[in-house]
This record gives structure tokens, sequence and C-alpha cells, in this order.
């Protein structure tokens, strides 16, 4: 019997579901070994019976936290992709806020219309088993992930940063053409997109494990940021990070 | 030095020659920066080039290298040897140097590396002599000029260069473009060019040279010189992966989206990254910044010593350039000798 796969959002632009969708050329045959039996974005069709959920998006209303329970116990997998489902991405930004003004900051005079709380991440409100992070994920890392646990491999996701990934393409450094870039204490994964593309690192997969945040503000700094700049860069999409709160 | 003597003219000749039977790589503009790639004509190639990004160990060692295919469901696997016919056109010194190391590193006690060794089998090594640029420091390291490790050393002289031989094919290729044997003079300009390069090198170790660099090394494991460098290192490994002497590598098996084919690839790897000394039980050799970079900068200098019976640092000054909070060779040797 085929695995069966469910996909779920919370609060996020549902970009990483798109980037599923996207697959064009890979989609007929990863359906080939997988049932997918719920995916608001593609598909009518909802069932509760499955083995793997992905799941984008943030945490951010008391009534995600029974929906994600009820996720976990139905689900043998729970693998969180995008930054809003891993680390809070853009969205933990609100929580260096006073949680009510910033909700009316945003909504205006409909905020009465919007209870939410601070921003978490899937792993902050049940236990997840592996996350693809990023904003949005990168295809090809799904994809790989896909096809390891359906091999019975544990899925490999870099713990050594981006610029790892930018020297075995031979870029030129960000730095060298006098941009600023977060590639140094970023987690790897998505294949040194944005440096390869002549935009540097925003940070979008996290940090990695044991950044050295300090040295990096003092290379953002000597670069032409001012501190508060370069501590609000870190903020962009590793806010939820130890490292980063302090 | 014996040697003959190349035009503009003819070494163009050389190139389209070589061209005609060999994937020719040479150090070409890019963007802000010089990278070694695959060339179409010969005005692509910047005799001029200070370094490159990446060191031209690429085209021997790929970052990403297939080592083998194979097929699930009947258990079998096919090793994969690349053994196009490559030119590795203008290469200063340093790089040849390393390119030595590696021959060793993966040749050395009959432990032969053959998807190494079939891209080396066919490689053509044509030197360049160059002058310093701001980030290397060869002449600490032994490694300034290139007595062996060569096909051709062209070193300019005026408008020409000399073509120095170091072996065989070379001197086979010179004739076949009929290239005009030296003359006294040519020699004596190519000596000039070779003292005014050791005369500009500014790097250099202060009170150590090639060969007691790895004493200072042992007497300085507890240097606190470490621990202040563990504040400024980012651990971001691009030291390792622009180093032309770092053979390190990961192995990772790929999957076809068929679930059956697939291929086990090395990729580059680099003891500056947190799990490189990591092991299956969680437990990691070198948890600190300032152990991992101790490690290196004595892998460098002291550790491989007698395998190799010099500095494995060839001086060429990539991990300087590379590193963006400028974490230097030259400078930790000069701080622990102080």
């Amino acid at each position: 019997m085929k695995p069966r796969v469910a996909f779920f959002d919370f609060a996020s632009c549902e970009g990483c579901q798109l980037s599923v969708i996207n697959m064009e050329n890979e989609l007929l045959d990863i359906v080939s070994h997988i049932d997918i039996v719920n995916f608001r974005e593609a598909m009518t069709e909802a069932s509760d019976d499955y083995d793997i959920a992905f799941i984008e998006g943030s945490v951010t209303r008391e009534y995600d936290i029974p929906r994600l329970k009820k996720i976990r116990e139905n689900a043998k997998f729970v693998i969180p992709i995008g930054a809003c489902a891993c680390t809070g991405g853009v969205n933990f930004r609100k929580n260096f806020y006073e949680l009510n003004e910033i909700r009316y900051y945003v909504y205006r005079d409909s905020a009465k219309y919007f209870d939410t709380f601070a921003t978490r991440p899937v792993k902050a409100v049940i236990p997840v088993d592996f996350e693809i992070p990023g904003c949005p994920i990168n295809a090809k890392e799904f994809l790989s992930v896909v096809k390891s646990l359906l091999i019975g491999k544990k899925p490999e996701i870099p713990n050594y940063p981006v610029c790892v990934e930018c020297k075995l393409l031979g870029n030129v450094c960000m730095y060298d053409k006098g941009e600023v870039c977060l590639g140094a204490v970023t987690r790897a994964g998505c294949g040194a997109w944005c440096p390869s593309n002549s935009s540097g690192c925003e940070g979008c997969r996290g940090l990695v494990d044991e950044p050295n945040k300090n040295s990096e503000i003092e290379v953002l700094t000597k670069a032409g940021l001012t501190v508060e700049d370069a501590i609000q860069k870190f903020r962009i999409f590793a806010g939820y990070f130890e490292e980063v709160k302090k | 030095m014996q040697g003959y003597i190349l035009t503009m003219d003819s070494l163009r000749n050389l190139v389209q020659e070589l061209m005609k039977t060999y994937k020719v790589v040479a150090p070409v503009k890019k963007e802000t920066r010089f990278d070694f790639c695959e060339i179409e004509k010969f005005d692509d190639i910047r005799l001029d080039y200070d370094t490159s990004i990446l060191p031209p160990k690429k085209y021997l060692s790929p970052p990403v290298e297939t080592l083998l295919r194979f097929k699930r469901s009947e258990n079998k696997a096919e090793p994969v040897f690349d053994t196009t016919p490559v030119v590795l056109f203008g290469l200063h010194p340093c790089d040849i140097k390393g390119i030595k190391h590696l021959d060793q590193a993966f040749s050395e006690n009959n432990n032969y590396d053959r998807h190494y060794l079939a891209k080396r089998e066919n490689a053509l090594i044509i030197g360049l002599e160059c002058l310093p640029y701001d980030y290397c420091f060869c002449s600490s390291v032994g490694s300034t000029f290139a007595k062996d490790g060569f096909d051709i050393m062209l070193i300019p002289i005026g408008d020409s260069y000399l073509a120095e031989v170091g072996s065989k094919k070379g001197e086979e290729l010179l004739k076949r473009i009929q290239a005009k044997p030296s003359q006294e003079l040519d020699i004596k300009k190519a000596e000039a060019f070779k003292s005014e390069k050791e005369k500009k090198i500014v790097r250099r170790f202060n009170k150590v040279n090639a060969s007691t660099v790895r004493d200072l090394m042992q007497r300085t494991w507890d240097h606190k010189h470490w621990k202040e460098l563990e504040e400024r290192c980012l651990a971001c490994g691009s030291c390792n992966l622009v180093c032309p002497t770092c053979f390190c590598f990961d192995v990772q098996d790929e999957v076809h989206i068929n679930l059956d084919d697939g291929e086990r690839r090395r990729i580059w790897d680099g003891c500056m990254l947190v799990d490189f000394a990591k092991v299956g039980s969680g437990e990691n050799f070198r948890e600190h910044r300032s152990q991992r970079l101790r490690h290196r900068i004595n892998r460098k200098f002291n550790y491989l010593y007698d395998r190799f019976n010099s500095p494995t640092c060839v001086g060429c000054g990539r991990c300087v350039r590379a590193c963006t909070v400028k974490i230097d060779p030259v400078e930790i040797v000069n701080e622990l000798s102080r």
C-alpha cells in the first residue's frame, strides 16, 4: 500500500505548498509512490487517514492548537515545511512588539476580529519528526526528503552554512560585490539560491547550530550597516533563535 | 633552465592546438574576480589574473563527484571514472605545488584513488610565473617557484614568454608548434623576473620559515591566541573549501525518483564545519571553533609535515581572501611566534 500524505496550512502565504505543486516534471513520479489524500490548495477531497503530514505556516491562534494536536495523532510523521512552520518565519517579527499594539497597527479597526497570540513554530506546540526550512522551501530538498522517507532513510538537512554551497558553486562572494549577506550563519540546503542570483542571503532557513552571531554583526557593520540594522536583519527570519532573541 | 621562446602569437597557437584535443581550462574573469573555467577561445584567458575563487584542483577533485552508479533492484553498482583529457592552463607555482600534494594524498601507501588518478593522468599542466598579490605568502611556505609538477612553465619576459619544459609531453607540444629554443638573454630575463617576484613578496612569517613553522605549532598548542580567534571565526568552512590542498570529503547517496537508480557522490567537506568531527554517539571531538581552527592550521603546518616533507599550506592566500573576518595564517603564525 502506498503511504498516504496530507498537506496542511496555518499562518502562511501558502508559497511552500505552491512550490510542491510547481514540481510539474516530478509530480507524476511522486504520486506513483504516494497517495495524496489531503491538500486544500490542490484538490477538493479531504481525508483524516494519512501517514505523513506536511505542515506549512506558523501557529498564531488558540484554535490552531487542537487542530495541530489532531494532526499529530493521525500522522506517523509530522514534517513542518517552510520558514513559518519551522521557525515562525517573518511572522515571528511581531513577537518583538507589544502584541496588542502591533495587532492594531496591522488591522486597525478590524483588530477585534483577529484574536491572535505570539507567533510559534509548529515544534513549539507538537513534537515534529523532521523539518524542511526555507522561504519558500527548495523543491529539490522537499523531493529528497520524500525519497528518503520512501526508501526508509533518514532525511539529510544540512548543518553547515550557505557559504559552503556558494563555495562549491564557485560563486563570487556577496561581500566582494559590496553587498551584505547572512550566508555564513544561515543553514544551507537552498543551493545558495539568493547569492547565486546576486542577492545576499536573508537567512530564511534559520541559523546553523552554534552560529557566531556577534562576529557576523561585526561583519555586517563593517559592510556599512548600523548595529540596529544588523540586528533587524537577523530578526527578519531568525527571531525565534535564542541567539537573536537575546 | 633550458627552454623555448613563445611570442603572444605562438602562445595563441599553442592554446588553439591544445583545444583540438583537450578541454582547456584557464583563468577567466568572473564578475569582480577571476576563476578557472573551460575556455571557448584564447582571448577568454586572463594571463594577468591575481588568484582564482577556487583552486584548479576542482578539475581533478570536483566539488561534487559521482563515484558510482547503482541499481537497487539488481543490487548492482558500476564505478564512474572521468578520463576526459584536460589542460590546466596558467597555474601559478603555488597551485602546481597544491596539485603535487593532492597527487601524493590520493596515491600514497598504495591506496590509489582511481577517481582522482583517472582525471590526473589525463591532465596536462601549463604553469605561469606570477607576481604576488595582496593576500599570498608563498615564500614563507617554500612554494615561490615550481621545480616540477608541470608539463610547461611560462615565465613572462617582456612581450614574450620563456617556456620551461617539465615533461616529455610538454616538450613534444612545444616542438609541434615549432617554438624556437630560448637564447642566453631570454634566460637572463626570466631569472630577473623571478628575482623581482621574490623581492615583491611582503607578506611573510616574521620569525619562522617553511621548516621551523612546524616546531612553532608544536610549542603553541595552548597559546591564548587560539581562544581569541574563537570570538572572530564564523566556522563557515570557506577557508577549507577554497584551499588547494584540502582534500577531505563526505560521501552521499542520491536516489532517482524512480527509487531504483541512483548514484554515490563525494562532496568537499571541511574540518571547520561543526559536524566534521561529530561521531554517531553525538560526541564532537572538536566542539569549539578555536579547536577546529587550531586543527586546520596544524594540518597545514604540522600534522602532515612528515608525510609531505613540507607544510601543506602553499601560501596562495585564498583562505584569507574568502574569510569575511580575515583570519590569516600569516597573522596567526606571527602572533604565535611573537
